[in-house]
């Protein structure tokens, strides 16, 4: 295995590798930071230019553009409160706090250090223990995707802020929407009002810009701007060792969970940071202070988000299976040059495979460069006036929006989402639960109506299988310890 | 204030899902299955849940609002401010110009529909010198179409 490392290395460490990767994370940094250009399309976007390269130097400027694209989304959701990708939703709600309390620097380098350090891990876990990790995941059928589900439901609880009973309504709100479009197995429309843009259901582009950024865009346009102000305290100093070493316990468990559920096809970045960022407010002393500008909360998001990469590279490359939209672009990638992913590539095309481990190792090198220099450049955000900030944000956001489907439709959907944002703010609502209900809806929908299928209707499906009887487990424990964290709140209120 | 807003908004949600389970779902989700749960089984259970919610917080609101009333009852009475407020106003005007953008930016492309609406919102926003509106009007505009147009081949008009 060593033997295999260390060739790979000699592989990689060329001057035309080196800036393949260079150009693939700046690249991905970029797409990421822009609200609405995600990884995928980082990568879709400069396969083409991958056509004549060899595969080792390939996948070192497309992989580079992943980890970059994965670490870019949390620059804008710290400096505008707009996630530059879904799975950055989760940074805005202490990232934003920080920004506003002067202290962007600092949020923007903790996000960038637990982006490295939850990725390295996983790049470490994808070289060691990949096929066995492929394989459990594998065990994974339609009643464990539910009980998943089911279990990161209670996410809903620990970001609904001061009201429960308003985070569970609108986490409720989030699951009628994602129910919009064809009915997951029968195709029939659900929702659709005779629209066809509707059927494909409502974009979740358009949700995350429209909840987070329009609406910050109309709270600000409350008050006109009387004299030509930064918009947040101008950013004294970045993430400190201190500040790092605080949150070290924080990133460690996010990058378990953004492992474990990157390696399980299908289930995504977006839940990853969310329930990362919950089981961090769960265990931590000052749960309460959660939402206000918490380093641990950014920590916690990023590197849940970050894990990601390294977990969903596990099935794709030791069983051939994407899984999640990303990957499936890589799986393309792979194929165009002459790859088949699975568990013959590792015997076929071993010094290739370990030549692209060096690489992710590497990208994560570049990437903690390319990313400080990153958060210099987009740190003087901060010194606009906001009266120059917000037009040019709600420019951006509907350029981002657009050129995600490059759909007009979902162009409306954004401002609607952006009225129903800012109207859920002014009157106390959580965004985050309707969020975490709009992305969970359609897995957990599809998966225990499959589970049921199966069973020909029992619901002892869901309990007689272990995995899923442990996540259900694992629910009941987390809804035990959240009401008895909320009763005790309220007594001592 | 807060909790009679709160009971306002939970009427209208439990109102909006005696009408969604009712009306829109038998309407607007079509389909059923002979195995498995059909397609209205989910809206059905969110709508429930909707409502279960909704009644939720009208109830708990209702009843904190009575405890305060009896604890404040000789404090006199707060005065109430108006829904409709300044700010209100203009979160109303920045919405209404960016519908207008929209429809421009379908009807004439980005790049005509973009400097026009920036102005607007710029100056909307309070910046006050006209040079630097013009300044980032200009630039912003420029380097967005040639990122989006030129650089990553998104047709913006």
């Amino acid at each position: 295995m060593f033997q295999n490392i260390l060739e790979g290395f000699h592989l990689m460490l060329t001057l035309v590798n080196l800036l393949a990767v260079i150009f693939g994370v700046i690249f991905g940094v970029f797409m990421g930071a822009v609200p609405g250009l995600t990884a995928t399309m980082g990568i879709a976007l400069i396969i083409p230019m991958t056509y004549f390269l060899d595969p080792v130097t390939a996948f070192a400027m497309l992989l580079g553009a992943y980890k970059g694209g994965l670490f870019g989304g949390s620059i804008p959701a710290i400096l505008i409160n707009t996630p530059g990708t879904p799975a950055a939703a989760a940074t805005v709600f202490d990232g934003y706090p920080m920004a506003q309390q002067g202290k962007a620097g600092k949020a923007m380098g903790i996000a960038l250090y637990s982006s490295v350090i939850a990725d390295a891990f996983t790049t470490i876990c994808l070289i060691f223990i990949a096929v066995r990790l492929a394989k459990i995941a594998l065990k994974f059928g339609p009643p464990e995707y539910a009980t998943l589900i089911i279990f990161s439901m209670t996410i809903v609880a620990s970001v609904s802020g001061r009201s429960l009973i308003k985070g569970l309504l609108a986490a409720t709100v989030g699951f009628l929407f994602a129910i919009v479009g064809l009915d997951p197995m029968l195709s029939t429309p659900r929702f659709v009002f005779g629209s066809v843009y509707l059927f494909d259901g409502i974009s979740v582009m358009a949700v995350m810009i429209g909840l987070f950024a329009i609406s910050e865009v109309l709270i600000q346009a409350e008050q006109k701007e009387k004299k030509s102000t930064t918009y947040v305290p101008v950013s004294k100093g970045g993430a400190t060792w201190e500040d790092l070493k605080s949150c070290l316990p924080t990133i460690a468990r996010g990058s378990l969970i953004g492992l474990a559920i990157g390696a399980i096809p299908g289930i995504g970045g977006t839940v990853s940071s969310f329930l990362s960022y919950s089981e961090a407010r769960r265990v931590s002393k000052h749960p309460e202070k959660f939402g206000t500008g918490v380093i641990q909360g950014v920590a916690a998001a990023e590197s849940g988000n970050n894990a990601v990469c390294g977990g969903t590279l596990i099935p794709l490359m030791a069983l051939g299976i994407p899984g999640n939209s990303t990957t499936a672009v890589l799986l393309g990638a792979f194929m165009i040059h002459g790859l088949s992913p699975g568990p013959a590539l590792f015997k076929e095309h071993s010094a290739t495979v370990y030549g692209i481990f060096a690489g992710l190792i590497l990208a994560n090198i570049v990437l903690l460069v390319i990313g400080s220099l990153a958060i210099k450049v987009f740190s003087p955000v901060t010194k606009l006036p906001k009266s120059v900030v917000f037009p040019i944000t709600a420019i951006l956001c509907t350029l981002g929006t657009y050129g995600f489907n490059s759909s007009y439709f979902e162009l409306w959907l954004m401002l609607l989402f952006g009225v129903i944002g800012y109207l859920m703010r002014k009157y106390g609502f959580p965004l985050a639960p309707l969020v975490i209900g709009f992305i969970l809806e359609p897995i957990g929908e599809r998966a225990i109506r499959q589970s049921l299928i199966l069973s020909g209707g029992s619901p002892l499906i869901f309990v007689t299988r272990p995995i899923s009887a442990f996540f259900l487990f694992l629910a009941l424990v987390s809804i035990f310890i959240l009401s008895s964290a909320i009763k005790k709140a309220k007594s001592l209120n | 204030m807060m909790n009679k807003k709160d009971i306002k908004i939970g009427i209208i949600l439990l109102i909006f899902s005696v009408i969604n389970y009712n009306i829109i779902i038998p309407y607007y989700v079509k389909g059923h299955t002979l195995s498995g749960l059909s397609p209205t089984f989910f809206p059905k259970l969110a709508t429930i849940f909707l409502g279960i919610f909704s009644l939720t917080l009208i109830l708990s609101r209702w009843y904190s609002i009575r405890n305060k009333k009896e604890k404040e009852d000789n404090k006199g009475k707060k005065k109430e401010v108006g829904i409709v407020s300044y700010s209100s106003y203009r979160v109303l005007i920045t919405i209404i110009i960016m519908s207008i953008y929209l429809i421009l930016f379908k009807q004439l492309g980005f790049l005509w529909a973009t400097p026009p609406i920036l102005v607007l919102l710029m100056f909307f926003f309070g910046m006050p010198s006209f040079k630097r509106i013009l300044f980032f009007c200009i630039t912003t505009t420029v380097f967005l179409f040639f990122l989006f147009e030129k650089g990553l081949k998104i047709p913006l008009n």
